[in-house]
């Protein structure tokens, strides 16, 4: 489904990505897992075409790495950025009709979308309720349903989820990863950012770990999480080491 | 209440709100104010002027046709002199597009000459109301500017496309990461802006002669009225033109016709330190 060969990614002169390979099957959950600035947001967005790189990036067997950010896209390749990114200034229907642009384009009128709307709105019912309310309006955990949702909108053929869980409650942290979860049953793969490694491995396939700009492991998540290293780096098992 | 000052400041003061309109566009669609919106108004009046006398079609048509030339000045507007610089310091675009109004100044001259010019009027003749003899252009102004205005509120509010540009103008990267082409949706806010502003050209034409340098002091007080009104809101835009057109009528009659400039600039005094967020202005817009 997707493929990433030797991906080197630049911020100007620097270099954040020093050759990555990675690889997300067609129906799998993939975690990325990482602390904060290893270059998780950075592979995400080399992905979407919003960083300059080099290396090769396929996508269902098309070369996506010279492609500009809309056109990715517009393959079905959809990303639902950190933060969130919700269209603040619109009503929540509004940003789902937005989200149907990676299908059809831009066109005059959002025609009937009735059936995706329903899709998305039995899957987090909550959006529902809040339909015709301002994004900006929205609770966190709303906002990354919201967010979740008008990607969902434009079919994806790959969901790229980043750090789903900042800033959220426990509570709707647990409601929102088993609707990861279920997305996923419904048959679409999702390569999943997140800091928060055990939820991450705990719902996950397979996973990589990225430490500044190189993946250092990788494997089946039931097999990491049971690793010693990762146990100590991630899973807050921190022996003698920093005392 | 002087009727027919009332109906000639709010004329002139709604062809403003065009301009200030699409001024706040533009702004809320990419944080720049178009110093060159002034010179769509006169170059949108001179294609109406070139449609009306030069090819003799009727003025509701060569309106439209203006328009619609005045949407290409517009991408063309956008690609050359913001597109290149999207991602530098706004005063950078600023200089760009006071670069660009002096181009379309000097380019309405070579195509068009230096002689004022005008128009058709879109409706011939007065009405009587009671003693006031009231232009039935002052009139057209007022119902083609305000259907405009509606037929922009509906583009914007109540169509797909619509809320693309929005979109757009919130927030570029996620624009972009649902697979809307950002160049083609600024693109759009571009047209649009260009052609609100350039119908008022070919509506002002018949009332104060065309000619190449109107433009700069129509834009300096369309500014205006966005600072009265609040910056970046559209009603205020459109309150805000009319007021300044009011100003501009009343204060001229009663109080001096040299200062009229000088009076708008009091009343912009006025405004900002009663509300120095404009009259429709949020404290601070937060751009997310
Ligand atoms: N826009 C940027 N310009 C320059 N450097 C950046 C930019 N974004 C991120 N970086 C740098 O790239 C590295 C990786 O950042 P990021 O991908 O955001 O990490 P993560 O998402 O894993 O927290 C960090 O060192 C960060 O400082
Ligand atoms: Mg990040």
């Amino acid at each position: 489904m997707l493929k990433i060969e030797n991906l080197v990614s630049h911020y100007k002169t620097i270099e954040a990505l020093h050759g990555i390979s990675l690889s997300v099957g067609s129906d799998e959950i993939v975690a990325l897992i990482g602390s904060n600035g290893a270059g998780k947001t950075t592979l995400l967005n080399s992905i979407s075409g919003h960083v300059t790189k080099s290396g090769l990036i396929e996508f269902n067997g098309t070369d996506i790495s010279n492609m500009p950010a809309h056109r990715i896209a517009r393959c079905g390749l959809l990303q639902v950025p950190e933060g969130r990114h919700v269209f603040p200034g619109l009503i929540v229907e509004e940003n789902l009709f937005v989200g149907t642009t990676a299908i059809t384009g831009i066109r005059l009128l959002a025609g009937n979308q009735k059936e995706k709307l329903d899709m998305v709105f039995s899957l987090f019912p909550r959006l529902e309720e809040r339909r015709t309310q301002l994004a900006w309006s929205l609770s966190g955990g709303e906002q990354q349903m919201l967010a979740i949702s008008r990607a969902l909108m434009g079919n994806p053929k790959l969901l790229m989820l980043d750090e789903p869980s900042m800033g959220l409650a426990p509570k709707v942290i647990e409601e929102l990863f088993g609707k990861i979860v279920e997305i996923n049953r419904l048959g679409t793969p999702v390569l999943l950012v997140e800091q928060n490694a055990k939820l991450a491995l705990s719902v996950s396939a397979r996973a990589y770990i990225l430490e500044r700009g190189n993946i250092t492991l990788e494997g089946p998540s039931e097999e990491l999480i049971s690793d010693e290293r990762v146990r100590e780096a991630y899973l807050g098992k921190r022996k003698s080491k920093n005392q | 209440m002087n009727l027919q000052l009332l109906f000639s400041g709010f004329s002139t003061g709604i062809i403003y709100s065009l301009i200030a309109m699409g001024m706040v566009l533009i702004f809320r669609s990419v944080g720049i104010m178009n110093f060159a919106q002034g010179e769509f108004l006169m170059f949108g009046g001179y294609f109406c002027y070139m449609f009306n006398r030069l090819l003799d079609l009727p003025i509701g048509l060569s309106l439209i046709l203006a328009s619609i030339c005045m949407g290409f000045v517009g991408v063309v507007f956008m690609r050359t002199s913001y597109w290149p610089l999207r991602h530098a310091e706004s005063k950078a675009i600023i200089v760009s597009a006071m670069g660009a109004s002096i181009a379309l100044k000097e380019g309405a001259r070579l195509i068009w000459g230096a002689v004022p010019v005008t128009v058709d009027r879109a409706s011939e003749g007065v009405v009587n109301i009671g003693t006031a003899v009231i232009m039935k252009q002052n009139i057209a102004i007022i119902v083609i500017a305000f259907m405009v205005m509606v037929l922009i509120y509906l583009l914007l509010e109540k169509t797909f496309i619509g809320n693309i540009m929005q979109a757009t103008a919130q927030d570029q990267y996620m624009a972009s990461l649902t697979g809307i082409p950002v160049i083609v949706s600024i693109g759009m806010t571009f047209a649009i802006s260009a052609m609100i502003t350039g119908i008022g050209g070919g509506l002002l034409a018949p009332l104060f002669f065309l000619n190449n340098t109107m433009g700069t002091t129509a834009g300096a007080k369309a500014f205006a009225a966005i600072v009265i009104g609040g910056f970046g809101s559209v009603p205020g835009a459109i309150v805000g033109g009319i007021i300044v057109g009011l100003v501009e009528a009343f204060g001229g009659a009663y109080i001096s016709s040299t200062y009229q400039l000088v009076l708008i600039y009091v009343v912009l005094f006025i405004v900002l330190m009663l509300r120095p967020q404009g009259l429709f202005g949020e404290k601070i817009q937060e751009k997310a």
